[in-house]
């Protein structure tokens, strides 16, 4: 539980944040976006609408101009001047001539002449005017008074400027040019604003650059209201729409114009950046995941296989793979537990060993403690029944058997004194500054005690550079004790134990070989197995003496292992079968100029 | 509709009214049409009035012609069967240039007569017509120079520069020599006018033509005021 657990809790903490910061961004982007972008269309509309005003009063005083150049210029007014009859065919044929010569200087689509009776005396523009604004046009002109209005007609819409003919001071007619406020018009603005364009009078469209039916209806719909010179933009159909009174209109509230620029087309941009952010969104939550779950197992895998190993554990198995080769802290926990669990390892072993060794002590010891109370009661009974008289050579005798009894008893309350000791808890090592010679006569001098009928012979060597350490004299002692009494037990008599002490760089060797038996690879192999824990009797050079069986029961190399663990170091075993054998326990970093020990004393 | 009637007061009444008047003159030893000519005061000069924007600014401005004059008037017997056309006169009227305006701006001339269009200003001008009685162009002359046109049809012929816009002429274009403009004070005089019935016609560039019936006794004068 715990494994998915931790691996779920890396992989949320680490997307979620990001997934939150995407989406939140997403939404900031595509809000603002959409705001500026409808601000930005409405602002289109409204310089759409100002640039086509322009447009129309530019085209409404090109008109002017051009009509007030035409009437200025003799060879026309001198034409208007003439005195006329109200048909008078040759004068309406000289001024048709004049009008078609001035018409084709600006080519408007409206070309009247209105004599001073108002009567049109010439027309050749494209279209004639026959609209209910024109009359006011015609009257003004004649009044002397130039003017434009838009004006609708069958279904068109014209710009119209009348312009007074004056001659010898007279008015002698008005000039009417109108310009159609066209479908190319409407084009042109298309083109330059992006905008579709509608003219509608009296609610009937004129011109548009609409095709659809529906989005005609659009334009008709946003016209159908109120329309002042300063309204908003409408938002209808998926068009925006601004709707304008048409400039110089004669009915200002029938003549309007409409700007639409469908939402649907500008936003496109939009939506396909939407799109986009959002597939990008999806790949990023994909990445991101990956990364987080990647990122979650590399960070949660040697959590894991510590788990695994400490579950393994407590089920008594102990090779459960931990990586100890990362260098972060993962790599040092990994690296704490399995030195942990290696000394909990050897110490339980340990512990289960002792309990077994005590076990048999107490078993060969209860053995072992029969012969001498026999003996002892044996005699007792002999001289209790004064079948033994004081004096006599078999009442020495029997003292002398009561007394290698009692020895044998001794021996065996020492090695019980001993076995108490060795109980598997002798905790981490304090080392200190110690004299390695000492050490190694105390304990030769130690073991030898146990079996001194034993011809062995024991040598020290210690090398001069090799005279000081520093260690946990106590415990190093018990563990040469041990390796020492092997020694003895495994080798015959008339053989040697020699135990040296020997330096090599900072590390202390102190070696323990002898003259015996030797190692098979086997014995070796299994010697060399941290889980192996000998206690076979089986080689038992001399099984009469208690302390041979006592020192085979199998609990010393345990305990040293445990001491050369303790202090980081290692145990070498060596030796052939039959060519005796070698125990060399490396201290590392251990060996001391023997400065500590002056300061120390 | 000509309306007859006997007196000269009721003439004078009714020629306030407009259309053709039937006059029967009182018999006279010799046969002079007299009388005086009245106009409406002249039309407010027009303070519009702005000289040709091409102008050029060494010049004295355009001198511009007194509207509405009297003397702009021409009585004249408008009836092309009393009498063939005469020698033309030796003289030319002159229709000239000067100061940026036509000089008079009335020239009266008989058909057959010709017109001097002599150029006194120090600049080109381009004098001409598009009126039916006869229709030229005399194209772009400098000061000191001259065109002459010969009139043949009668009619008014509206005289322009096709270069300064606002000079405007007049050339009356009579039937034959029975014509005369009033004096300042307004009194004209128009003898040798043969016996019987003629229509006469005052003609004014500033205001619509009048034209009267008159009965032409064999001798004595004939007394027609006109009002404009």
């Amino acid at each position: 539980m715990l494994r998915v657990g931790l691996r779920w809790k890396i992989l949320l903490l680490t997307a979620l944040p990001l997934l939150a910061l995407a989406a939140a961004t997403l939404w900031f982007v595509d809000r603002g976006v959409s705001a500026r972008s409808e601000e930005n269309l409405a602002g289109d509309l409204r310089r759409a609408a100002d640039l086509f005003e322009n447009m129309l009063s530019a085209s409404a005083a090109e008109l002017s101009v051009t009509g007030a150049v035409i009437v200025r210029d003799p060879r026309f007014f001198s034409v208007l001047a003439l005195p006329h009859g109200r048909h008078d065919r040759e004068f309406l044929a000289t001024v048709a001539g004049v009008a078609r010569d001035f018409q084709q200087l600006a080519h408007p689509d409206v070309f009247e002449i209105v004599d001073s009776r108002g009567d049109v005396v010439a027309s050749v523009g494209r279209m004639s005017m026959v609209a209910i604004g024109r009359d006011t046009l015609v009257t003004s002109a004649l009044a002397g008074r130039a003017e434009k209005r838009a004006l609708s007609q069958r279904g068109a819409q014209v710009l119209l400027v009348g312009t007074p003919v004056v001659a010898d001071d007279r008015v002698v007619g008005a000039l009417l040019l109108g310009r159609e406020i066209s479908g190319a018009l409407a084009a042109r603005l298309r083109e330059l604003t992006r905008s579709e364009v509608t003219f509608l009078s009296d609610r009937h469209i004129t011109r548009t650059t609409l095709t659809e039916p529906v989005d005609r209806e659009v334009a008709r719909r946003a016209a159908s209201g109120t329309v002042l010179p300063d309204s908003r933009p409408i938002h209808d159909g998926g068009w925006i729409a601004q709707v304008r009174p048409l400039p110089m209109a004669a009915e200002p509230t029938q003549q309007v114009y409409v700007l639409q620029r469908s939402l649907e087309a500008e936003t496109a941009f939009l939506r396909s950046v939407r799109s986009h952010l959002l597939e990008l969104g999806l790949l990023l939550l994909a990445a991101v995941t990956a990364a987080a779950l990647f990122i979650a197992g590399h960070i949660t895998h040697p959590i894991r296989q510590l788990v695994l190993a400490a579950s393994a554990m407590e089920r008594g198995e102990w090779e459960a793979r931990i990586d100890r080769d990362r260098e972060d802290e993962m790599g040092y926990l990994a690296t704490s537990f399995d030195d942990m669990r290696r000394r909990q390892r050897t110490y339980v072993r340990s512990l289960q060993e002792v309990a077994r060794a005590k076990s048999e002590f107490i078993a060969v010891a209860s053995h072992e403690l029969r012969t001498p109370i026999s003996i002892i009661r044996g005699w007792e009974d002999l001289l209790r029944g004064g079948l033994v008289k004081p004096g006599t050579p078999s009442f020495v005798e029997g003292l002398d058997a009561i007394g290698r009894a009692c020895q044998s008893l001794e021996k065996i309350a020492v090695s019980a004194t001993r076995m108490a000791q060795s109980d598997g808890s002798e905790g981490p090592p304090a080392p200190s500054p110690c004299a390695v010679e000492p050490l190694l006569a105390d304990a030769v001098r130690e073991a030898s005690a146990v079996a001194p009928e034993r011809q062995v012979s024991l040598t020290i060597e210690v090398q001069p550079e090799a005279r000081h350490a520093i260690l946990d004299r106590s415990q190093v002692l018990h563990a040469l004790d041990a390796l020492i009494r092997n020694g003895i037990r495994f080798t015959p008599d008339g053989g040697s134990v020699t135990v040296r002490a020997l330096a090599s760089g900072e590390d202390l060797s102190i070696e323990v070989r002898d003259t015996g038996i030797g190692l098979s690879d086997e014995a070796k192999a299994r010697l060399l197995d941290d889980a192996y824990v000998p206690h076979d009797s089986r080689h038992h050079h001399t099984a009469t003496g208690l302390e041979f069986n006592v020192a085979g029961m199998g609990f010393g190399l345990p305990l040293v292992r445990r001491v050369v663990d303790g202090h980081g170091g290692r145990l070498i075993v060596d030796g052939h079968e039959g060519r005796g054998s070698a125990f060399t326990m490396v201290f590392p970093g251990a060996r001391s100029s023997g400065e500590e020990l002056g300061r120390a004393a | 509709m000509p309306i007859r009637v006997r007196s000269l007061l009721t003439a004078a009444l009714l020629l306030a009214c407009s259309g053709p008047v039937l006059v029967t003159a009182t018999p006279a030893r010799a046969v002079v049409l007299r009388g005086r000519v009245t106009v409406p005061s002249p039309p407010a000069a027009d303070a519009t009035f702005k000289p040709y924007a091409g102008r050029a600014s060494s010049l004295p401005a355009p001198e511009r012609p007194a509207r509405g004059l009297v003397t702009d008037t021409v009585i004249y017997v408008d009836s092309s069967a009393v009498e063939p056309p005469g020698a033309p006169a030796a003289e030319h009227p002159q229709l000239a240039q000067k100061g940026q305006a036509f000089d008079p701006r009335v020239v009266v001339v008989a058909v057959g007569g010709t017109v001097d269009f002599p150029n006194l200003d120090p600049i080109y001008h381009n004098v001409f017509s598009v009126s039916p009685p006869r229709r030229f162009d005399l194209g772009k002359y400098p000061r000191g120079q001259s065109r002459s046109i010969t009139f043949q049809k009668s009619g008014q012929v509206n005289v322009f520069c096709d270069i300064h816009s606002d000079m405007a002429g007049f050339i009356l274009v009579v039937p034959d020599r029975h014509w005369t403009r009033p004096a300042a004070d307004g009194s004209y005089s128009l003898p040798d006018l043969p016996a019987g019935r003629c229509r006469l016609r005052a003609w004014h560039p500033d205001f619509p033509a009048r034209v009267f019936e008159v009965e032409v006794p064999a001798a004595g004068d004939v007394t027609l005021d006109v009002s404009l």
